[in-house]
């Protein structure tokens, strides 16, 4: 085969859409001829160049107006319905984790405060010692229960604890 | 023709991606191919009140191309400064292996400066959107041996332009 007559081969083996009937004729060729060897040789490295430059992230996009905004996204290929469920979830811990903090700050701590000798007359729910102390447990529960009268059952519970022990 | 005044093919929407990774392989930089898309749109919407593209996405490659290199010039892109390439390559990992990438992209967007529209069309469609010469051939409303010639001429004049790189490397 005349190099001339080679051309559409080369083209479709530098396009990589040599077919296998063409493909013997193309290498025999090659064998052949140095000129054309070169010349497939340095066009593929020119080639692998030109593919090896990273293309760019995805991007999603947005129009304001007359104006396109783009943003690029690294997680722009995780299905919507993913990224609201991981949303969703990472808002949900964080409130267990306010509400597990706020419950250790107002329970435990006055619990480890030094506790006074408890009257089980005194421990009543509705009444309310004129002058809570803080320094004991049942003043730390009155405070507790007129603060956040919420929470007067968990004061309660542990009163009810308390007198059980006495 | 749409309300809008898009061509029957569908709208600037569906091609945006195409033309942002168009432009992003010639510059390289995310806010560069940004003002290339943007650039594109306004001139898409131009067109399209006129009479919009019978062939959208081959308009947009032969327009995108044409700004992403009308751009690298105006801003003194080529050839890439050192400073240039370390201030792309803070964000990358590997600082070295982003220099040398970077330049080139910036020697791989000149030899395709040099190419004609037809060429720079054919070879971008090729090697970047992985499209076969009849897909080629189809959307730029060419003969199948003239897609094949186009890119042909277009490789060669690609290694030849890059060919002086590796020379230079092998020294």
């Amino acid at each position: 085969m005349h190099c001339d007559d080679f051309e559409m081969l080369m083209a479709d083996a530098l396009g990589d859409e040599l077919t296998a009937e063409d493909r013997p004729v193309f290498e025999a060729h090659l064998v052949g001829c140095d000129r054309c060897r070169c010349e497939y040789e340095t066009s593929m490295t020119a080639l692998d160049a030109m593919r090896g430059l990273s293309g760019p992230t995805s991007v999603s996009m947005r129009r304001e107006g007359d104006r396109l905004v783009l943003e690029r996204s690294s997680q722009a290929h995780r299905p919507m319905g993913l990224r609201l469920f991981g949303g969703t979830m990472r808002y949900a811990a964080g409130i267990v984790l306010a509400f597990a903090a706020g419950y250790s700050v107002n329970t435990v701590l006055p619990m480890l405060e030094p506790v006074g000798e408890v009257s089980r007359d005194t421990l009543m729910v509705d009444g309310v010692d004129d002058n809570p102390s803080a320094h004991d447990l049942q003043g730390a529960l009155v405070k507790t229960h007129i603060r956040k009268p919420s929470r007067s059952r968990l004061a309660t519970a542990l009163i009810a604890i308390g007198s059980a022990r006495r | 023709m749409t309300q809008t005044g898009n061509p029957p093919g569908g709208g600037f929407d569906q091609y945006t991606s195409d033309v942002y990774g168009w432009a992003y392989r010639l510059l390289g930089r995310h806010h560069d191919a940004l003002d290339v898309v943007q650039d594109v749109f306004l001139r898409w919407n131009a067109q399209c009140a006129r009479q919009a593209p019978e062939l959208p996405r081959g308009w947009l490659r032969r327009v995108t191309l044409n700004r992403a290199i009308d751009l690298r010039r105006k801003r003194h892109l080529d050839p890439m400064s050192s400073d240039d390439a370390l201030a792309t390559a803070a964000v990358e990992v590997d600082a070295s292996l982003s220099v040398d990438r970077e330049v080139l992209r910036g020697d791989i967007a000149l030899a395709i400066d040099q190419l004609t529209d037809a060429q720079r069309g054919v070879l971008v469609a090729k090697v970047y959107d992985g499209m076969t010469f009849a897909q080629i051939a189809r959307e730029l409303d060419l003969g199948l041996s003239t897609v094949k010639t186009h890119y042909l001429r277009a490789v060669r004049s690609m290694r030849d332009r890059l060919q002086g790189r590796w020379a230079k490397e092998a020294l």
